[in-house]
């Protein structure tokens, strides 16, 4: 069944990709236009992909193997990738980073609850310290962090 | 200059404090991503991209060889104390080192694999520095025909050689060449794929998708996996001294698993894999004694050892003299090179000799930093698989976050690693391979300018742009490459079927 999703989903973008190429200018042999080389992509694409397609649909059904795409740890960091942006962007870097931190830690079961409380604490006024601090990354930053660098002497 | 002493040179740039110091701290790095099973030598280089970025170039790519050198030794220590190997490398010294440990024998196995590594290195870095200045020098006569052929030429090998199903890998060498069109047209100023954001005028970041599907997805699949429990075999410090008779069974294998590395090291693919088990088939092939392979034969771990880091050597080479990239982890410095503002190819060595030299010479000192670190700490190395990896798991993703958006200090960036690691996760488990997608991401911005220029250069005649002299010469001989094996196989099954009858 995942089998088949894919190769309908690598289908259905060759579909739409090769759409977008050709609305850009092909142009001719002695001067190619920017459409041309996604066009050729997107033809080799979608045909690879639609002998692919059919032949996953051709082969018989069966159950799936190795993970599952719903189990809660992976499902979990998953969410956590597509919410940081938003978090970091509202709440700076050791708030956001921090409450990542933590829901991955209960996630995935890491001890306790305090164990990872404090992990999570630490190891994001840490990773702080050194990508900010030594690194000179600049990373969103608030009041929090402009303390703990004034504290590091690293301000 | 001649060879010597731009050798020379190199070793005053690679001997400075700061230098030695990235060196060891990358080869201490690469011997611990080569402990731990799945964050490959490619992931970790991927993670640490963003430290890079305060360093200056040379200090970089130094970081970057010592991390990639390391986890060729590190793979081994736990192939041979535990039977379980750290990266794809070593699944090979498995066989025979685990049982030579369970026979007493792995602290033999140990130094023979350190040593073996040793001598190939440096073995395959002489190879380095003759053949990459020698192609670098042929490749200033290059056109964008034999550049479009070398990128054609080296996609198609990697597919080929690639595990897993071809069409999976021919279709991720397609989006991945798909992906490289988006942003704006380098001839015309036209934005193509960019929806309006312009967060993608500049094209996909290869960072944040290699991070994605290398780093995200593989601690995606961690955790999913079940824990195994493996009985750790101690050895005894005293205990890491082969017997005289090992170290003379081990010389011959060492030595042409040098040479048979660095040769597969120069193919696109995962060159230090197959070089692995090309090493051991051929050792087991000339044995005396082919009948101890399998039950701790000290030639399956010296041949296969020597193999995979020699073939670290011979990757180096497309990338230094052509500037591309053949394997993942190339394609992670070629990216580490972009970031400092520098594109590489053949004028690298004459433009950047204290890059190119400096690194070489890095190369000599990280594989004597590499042997006496990694003897005397391999129980604390071993020990590092004892983390739990609930804890090392997280700790991954904060660093691939913080990682991406260091670069540019984007959020586009954060949404594509976002994408790129749940689209990882699901095709690596349906077995779709994510290095042909990553290197055509790389490759292809290269492949198509050098398409576009050929057609104008010869006004849309393909046959004319194909049949040049250097770039004909590169399809004839990668086609005979290709097809050899077929024409090979059909003989030797015709001549089987004739004895037969």
């Amino acid at each position: 069944m995942k089998e088949r999703l894919v190769s309908l989903g690598i289908l259905v973008f060759a579909l739409v990709y090769l759409a977008g190429s050709v609305s850009l200018k092909v142009g001719t042999g002695a001067r190619p236009g920017a459409g041309m080389f996604p066009t050729a992509i997107a033809v080799a694409l979608l045909a690879i992909g639609a002998f692919h397609a059919w032949r996953t649909f051709r082969a018989p059904s069966e159950p799936d193997e190795g993970h599952s795409w719903t189990q809660l740890a992976p499902a979990g960091i998953a969410g956590a990738l597509i919410v940081y942006p938003f978090l970091l962007h509202a709440l700076d870097f050791l708030l956001s980073t921090f409450i990542v931190l933590f829901v991955l830690f209960r996630l995935l079961r890491f001890k306790t609850t305090l164990v990872s409380l404090l992990t999570a604490l630490g190891t994001t006024v840490f990773s702080y310290f050194i990508f900010a601090g030594l690194l000179g990354v600049v990373l969103p930053a608030g009041i929090m962090e402009e303390f703990i660098l004034k504290i590091t002497g690293l301000e | 200059m001649d060879v010597l002493q731009q050798l020379m040179m190199g070793f005053q740039v690679a001997a400075t404090p700061t230098n030695l110091v990235w060196a060891l701290v990358g080869a201490f790095v690469g011997t611990i991503v080569g402990v731990l099973p799945g964050i490959g030598p490619l992931g970790s280089m991927a993670i640490l991209l963003s430290f890079t970025l305060q360093m200056n170039p040379t200090t970089a790519m130094i970081f970057f060889a010592g991390i990639y050198y390391g986890a060729m030794y590190g793979g081994s220590t736990t192939s041979i104390l535990l039977n379980i190997p750290g990266e794809a490398a070593s699944v090979v010294t498995c066989i025979d080192g685990y049982k030579m440990a369970q026979k007493g024998r792995g602290g033999a196995a140990l130094t023979i694999s350190a040593v073996g590594s040793f001598v190939a290195g440096t073995l395959s870095i002489i190879g380095l520095m003759f053949a990459a200045s020698m192609l670098a020098d042929a490749a200033i006569k290059f056109g964008p025909p034999e550049f479009f052929a070398i990128g054609a030429i080296g996609l198609l090998f990697l597919v080929r050689l690639s595990n897993g199903s071809l069409i999976k890998n021919v279709i991720m060498l397609l989006l991945g060449l798909a992906l490289a069109t988006v942003g704006t047209d380098k001839l015309f100023g036209t934005p193509r794929f960019t929806f309006g954001l312009s967060g993608l005028g500049q094209g996909v970041e290869f960072l944040p998708v290699a991070m994605g599907l290398f780093g995200i997805a593989e601690v995606m699949l961690g955790a999913v996996e079940k824990e195994t429990e493996e009985k750790m075999i101690h050895v005894r410090f005293r205990d890491l001294l082969p017997r005289v008779d090992e170290w003379k069974r081990s010389v011959a294998p060492i030595l042409r698993g040098s040479v048979l590395g660095f040769l597969i090291g120069l193919l696109p693919g995962p060159s230090p894999v197959i070089s692995t088990f090309v090493s051991y088939l051929t050792e087991k092939k000339l044995s005396k004694h082919p009948e101890e392979f399998g039950e701790g034969a000290i030639e399956g771990v010296a041949g296969p050892e020597a193999a995979n880091n020699a073939a670290v050597g011979g990757a180096y080479v497309p990338l230094l003299a052509l500037g591309v990239p053949f394997t993942p982890a190339m394609a992670v410095v070629v990216g580490a090179l972009l970031l400092h503002g520098i594109t590489p190819g053949p004028m690298l060595i004459t433009e950047r000799p204290e890059l190119f030299w400096g690194v070489i010479a890095s190369m000599y000192i990280g594989n004597v930093m590499l042997l006496v670190l990694n003897l005397p700490l391999v129980q604390l190395f071993a020990k590092i698989l004892l983390i739990p990896k609930q804890l090392l798991l997280p700790l991954i993703v904060i660093i691939c976050l913080i990682g991406v958006y260091s670069v540019n200090a984007s959020y586009v960036d954060l949404y594509v690693l976002a994408l790129f690691g749940i689209l990882g996760f699901v095709f690596r488990g349906l077995g779709y391979e994510p290095a042909p997608l990553v290197l055509a991401l790389v490759i292809g911005p290269m492949m198509e300018g050098a398409m576009r220029e050929s057609m104008m250069m010869y006004q849309g005649d393909i046959a004319q742009m194909i049949f040049r002299p250097i770039s004909g010469s590169i399809y004839l001989i990668s086609a005979i490459a290709l097809i050899a094996p077929y024409i090979l196989r059909g003989i030797k099954r015709k001549k089987e079927q004739a004895s037969a009858a």
